[in-house]
């Protein structure tokens, strides 16, 4: 079963999908995008770029949701 | 003094509101696990009104006027009748020049309809002009699923009239994949294969077996009511209702291997005194004997003599008969013989006058009888 996709991206590229004032911050320069918001860009870019998948558990460690 | 008045036409403006979808699509989607892609709680959507404003007589820059907008309002609904939305509104958030931000997930069965409406003034007439726009954010049920049920019972499962518990509780285990599907998420129906009709039925209070479980993944049955049934569990999950998936098992009462004596307990010995013959049905099984076997078996003892066509006559009923030493011919010759007939029970079946059930205090009565 698919399960939504969570990672934690660099803030440029949450910039550049302008995505930055509605996602939530580490405050350490990270955003957490959804799946769905990277399709845009580009998963393997993003990868690429230093974006990381993260699990639920590690999400919630992380970005304190 | 003679006065003239110059009046200035105005050619009117071509004014357009757009509504721009930051962070996300209008629709979303809920897996089977109930969950929401993307979950808006955790990525907000948000809906950004934009006015366009053409002016043809060029007073006004044609564009982006935005930053012009007023009396910008939300609501919940299709239109102004709905319920406003405010910053106190759960799920939402206002912005400026009426950006709404939705933090709110909506179910597949609940469209949620919105209703944006707001006032710009034409800066060369001050004129208020009104528009409005309304949007419905959807979620489509998304439903992978690979079902499998199984039943902790086997596909044919003797039921042993000896066994100390009358209940058995039969569980099962419904997975999609190799993840167990939640209780909240499952729907199970237990039903029973009305024999006459060949038709499968649901389990209800009026089954004599039925204990409790219905509806539930664990069915209890009380196994002296148990001939012959065949039990079948259906269920699917919440989320595709045809999809459904079955185990069924064929109970049945089963005595197994057992074997009857007569053994005369007393007066085996007749002498001069002896009063009584006690006669003693026992049953053996490979388990051993069988304590209280009238409780499952129908005996019936038989006195009979040695003697050629010796009548056979009933002598009692249950495990023990006890008879008068005198029964015994004092003939050296002519030995009194003493059997035993002993027949399984069926379960216990409701008993019926003219197809009623007869009722004793409120409760039906059930009646085991002897098979034959």
């Amino acid at each position: 079963m698919s399960r939504p996709r969570l990672f934690s991206v660099p803030e440029a590229i949450a910039t550049e999908l302008n995505l930055t004032e509605l996602r939530t911050h580490d405050g350490a320069g990270r955003v957490l995008l959804s799946g769905r918001d990277l399709a845009i860009y580009g998963i393997d870019k993003a990868l690429d770029e230093g974006a990381e998948e993260l699990s639920p558990d590690e999400a919630k460690e992380i970005f304190h949701i | 003094m003679k006065t003239a008045t110059a009046y200035i036409i105005n050619t009117p403006l071509s004014v357009s509101l757009y509504m721009d979808i930051i962070g996300g699509g209008l629709e979303q989607t809920k897996n089977a696990d109930g969950l929401f892609d993307p979950d808006r709680t955790l990525f907000p959507l948000a809906l950004r009104p934009r006015l366009a404003v053409k002016d043809p007589d060029h007073v006004l820059a044609d564009g982006d006027h935005t930053t012009g907008l007023i009396d910008t309002r939300w609501y919940i609904g299709t239109d102004d009748k709905g319920t406003r939305i405010t910053e106190s509104t759960s799920g939402f958030s206002l912005g400026a020049y009426g950006e709404l931000t939705v933090r709110r997930n909506v179910e597949p069965s609940s469209p949620l309809s919105l209703y944006f409406t707001c006032g710009y003034i034409d800066p060369r007439t001050q004129k208020t002009i009104r528009k409005s726009q309304q949007v419905t954010l959807t979620t489509v049920q998304n439903v992978e699923l690979n079902l499998s049920l199984e039943i902790d019972a086997a596909q044919k499962m003797a039921i042993s009239p000896f066994k100390n518990q009358a209940l058995r509780t039969i569980t099962a285990t419904f997975r999609n994949g190799s993840d167990p599907v939640p209780d909240a998420k499952a729907v199970y129906s237990w039903q029973v294969l009305e024999r006459a009709t060949l038709t499968w039925r649901a389990i209800g209070a009026d089954d004599p077996f039925y204990v409790s479980g219905q509806g539930t993944k664990a069915l209890v049955i009380d196994r002296r009511y148990i001939d012959r049934e065949a039990i079948r569990l259906e269920a699917h999950h919440k989320s595709a209702p045809s999809r459904v998936v079955s185990a069924m098992t064929k109970a049945y009462r089963y005595y197994g291997q057992w074997d009857e004596r007569e053994m005369l307990t007393r007066g085996k010995f007749v002498r001069h005194d002896t009063r009584e013959i006690e006669a003693r049905a026992v049953i053996d099984t490979p388990r051993g004997q069988v304590t209280r076997p009238e409780d499952y078996f129908d005996i019936t003892h038989i006195f009979t003599t040695n003697e050629k066509g010796a009548p056979e006559k009933v002598i009692g009923y249950g495990e023990k008969a006890v008879v008068g030493a005198g029964i015994a011919v004092r003939d050296p010759n002519v030995l009194a013989v003493f059997g035993c007939e002993v027949r399984e029970r069926t379960a216990l079946r409701v008993c019926t006058i003219g197809g009623r059930a007869v009722q004793v205090n409120g409760k039906v009565m059930c009646i085991s009888i002897p098979k034959p």
